[in-house]
């Protein structure tokens, strides 16, 4: 009687569940389930790491994405907007229907940067705006799409020059 | 590798569900038509590439202190 006992009990908690994350950066840290992200298909090159706790970055436009499954997985993101305002991004038909979106205002977008480093000094930083990554703010799942004929670059400097 | 000749508008199929046809072929050209559930993505592989090696370079190394990020509303040129 026990386990059937024990498997109720965790359906029930699994909508408001505080998850614990084993991060090398953070340590092990609690997150609310509302700051997780799953990502309908994994970030290319990362097929082990499907969810990521968003973590904000003190009174800054950035955040980390830091991977459930893999301690030493983490990217910083930011939203493209605050950088480009120029930057634009069309959803098809298809991408609204596989985030199951209808309008704009339950989608978030955030941009992966790169550190890009000479040595061990940090020379520039710079925004994957080829492939953004689309949030469905309300079922938090997510997936990087690639703006194939946008024109845009992967390393795209984040400080105007 | 399974290498196998079409002309066009012929198809291949993969899996019970992916439909691959040769629409039409110009030069060195060959346009492909691509049937596939929405599960599956379909990347010019090229593309899928440099998506790929940017992700892998935007893994930040644990040492790396966001204090020195800059801020969108204080923009410092350089």
């Amino acid at each position: 009687m026990a386990a059937p006992k024990r498997q109720t009990e965790a359906d029930a908690a699994v909508d408001s569940v505080v998850m614990q994350v084993d991060s090398t950066r953070f340590g092990k840290f609690d997150v609310d389930p509302d700051r997780l992200l799953r990502f309908t298909e994994c970030l290319l090159g990362f097929p082990d790491s499907v969810t990521y706790a968003v973590v904000e970055v003190d009174e800054s436009a950035y955040v980390w994405l830091q991977s459930v499954e893999e301690p030493d997985v983490a990217f910083l993101a930011t939203s493209p907007f605050a950088f480009f305002p120029e930057y634009e991004l069309d959803l098809g038909v298809q991408q609204q229907s596989d985030l199951g979106v209808e309008s704009s205002d339950q989608v978030e977008v955030l941009v992966l940067l790169t550190i890009n480093r000479v040595g061990d000094s940090p020379t520039s930083i710079t925004a994957n705006l080829l492939g953004p990554i689309v949030i469905n703010v309300e079922s938090r799942t997510a997936r990087q799409l690639v703006l194939e004929s946008s024109g845009h670059s992967t390393r795209e400097p984040l400080v105007a020059a | 590798m399974l290498v196998l000749s079409r002309r066009e508008s012929q198809s291949i199929v993969i899996g019970s569900d992916v439909v691959v046809t040769v629409v039409s072929i110009r030069g060195d050209q060959v346009r492909i038509g691509i049937d596939a559930p929405r599960s599956i993505t379909v990347h010019r592989k090229e593309v899928a590439e440099t998506i790929e090696a940017a992700n892998r370079a935007a893994l930040i190394s644990s040492d790396f202190d966001p204090a020195s990020l800059p801020s969108p509303t204080r923009r410092t040129d350089t």
